[in-house]
């Protein structure tokens, strides 16, 4: 009994360590996108080594990309604007946001530094979609009377995590108003 | 065999105790924001939303047929909903009845007037107006100050 507990005790901690599930690894991905200041950037290559907090937006959508951008803005400021960490908002409208459209966008929150904003190629950044297994859908086509197109889209309410070897362990809701104060919890378990 | 067993039970329930819970999109607790009487800051061509609160003051029901404002090209009623593959869009919304007394709230996350195609960039500070078209109260003027 007692060489069976030394045996068992290791897996007791290691399930009550800090070490959370992985949910899926992007380290083996490679991205080539741009920043909000037209800058090169390899995603996630270039941000390992700083855990990631990671949300999907669109900037034509007022509303719950709103929202979601407001948490991220809320976790950064409740973890003190750690220097490990970096926060990233990607588009899932490559077209219509250019890295100018992202910096105006960050721009009307009051989003200064620390925080990355991501577009490109429609083919790399769709790519980086499906590997966070982030689904958008354009559901809605208006056309204006002057002759300009309007489109919305459907699309994933998410908010993850990747660790410093750009590992997803963590995902939520990304508009839910709880989201921030738990994202620091666990952000502040395995830091 | 039978301490074997009695370790791995008890060892299964701290090891479940411990584990992380998996956070996933619940419906639960989703948007619970309340209605603040503001426009969101955005750039020139962007798109904004506005937030604000309408009361049928009358005695019979009111139609909202549509809205207008001068500082976008498009305006229109949107309401963000969850569709049945759990994504998040946006549908544009015509026609919303108003019970006497009743009031419409105008929120994040749900029913929102969207300004689209902006003419100029709101900042904070700014104020504009957007004009509700109603089938019995005529046109409603909604004064709102820019702000995230």
């Amino acid at each position: 009994m007692k060489k069976l507990l030394i045996f068992l005790l290791p897996v007791f901690f290691y399930a009550c360590g800090n070490s959370p599930e992985v949910i899926d690894d992007m380290g083996d991905a490679s991205f080539q996108l741009l920043d909000q200041d037209s800058t090169d950037i390899t995603f996630p290559d270039d941000l390992q080594g700083k855990y990631v907090v990671m949300g999907f937006i669109y900037t034509n959508c007022p509303d719950i990309c709103s929202l979601i951008t407001q948490n991220l803005m809320k976790i950064q400021k409740d973890l003190n604007f750690p220097e490990d960490v970096e926060f990233v908002a990607a588009t899932f409208d490559p077209v219509r946001d250019t890295p100018t459209t992202l910096k105006n966008y960050a721009n009307s929150f009051g989003i200064d530094e620390g925080f990355t904003f991501l577009t490109g190629d429609s083919t790399q950044v769709f790519a980086l979609m499906d590997s966070a297994r982030v689904r958008s859908q354009v559901s809605m086509t208006q056309t204006t009377e002057d002759g300009r197109e309007l489109y919305f889209i459907n699309h994933s309410d998410k908010i993850m995590v990747l660790d410093k070897q750009s590992r997803v362990i963590f995902e939520y809701g990304g508009s839910q108003k709880v989201v921030p104060s738990i994202v620091v919890e666990d952000l502040n378990k395995v830091r | 065999m039978r301490n074997l067993l009695v370790s791995l039970l008890v060892c299964g329930i701290l090891v479940s105790a411990c584990k992380t819970e998996q956070k996933s999109e619940s419906e639960s607790d989703s948007i619970e924001t309340k209605a603040q009487q503001r426009v969101r800051p955005a750039a020139a061509g962007g798109t904004s939303a506005a937030y604000f609160t309408y009361t049928n003051t009358l005695s019979e029901s009111d139609t909202i047929l549509g809205v207008t404002s001068r500082i976008a090209a498009v305006t229109q009623v949107h309401e963000t909903y969850k569709t049945e593959d759990g994504m998040m869009g946006m549908r544009h919304k015509t026609d919303l009845t108003v019970q006497p007394k009743e009031t419409m709230v105008f929120e994040q996350g749900g029913l929102h007037v969207m300004l689209m195609q902006l003419n100029n960039e709101l900042s904070e500070g700014d104020s504009i107006s957007v004009t509700l078209q109603l089938s019995k109260a005529g046109e409603v003027e909604i004064k709102l100050p820019v702000k995230n």
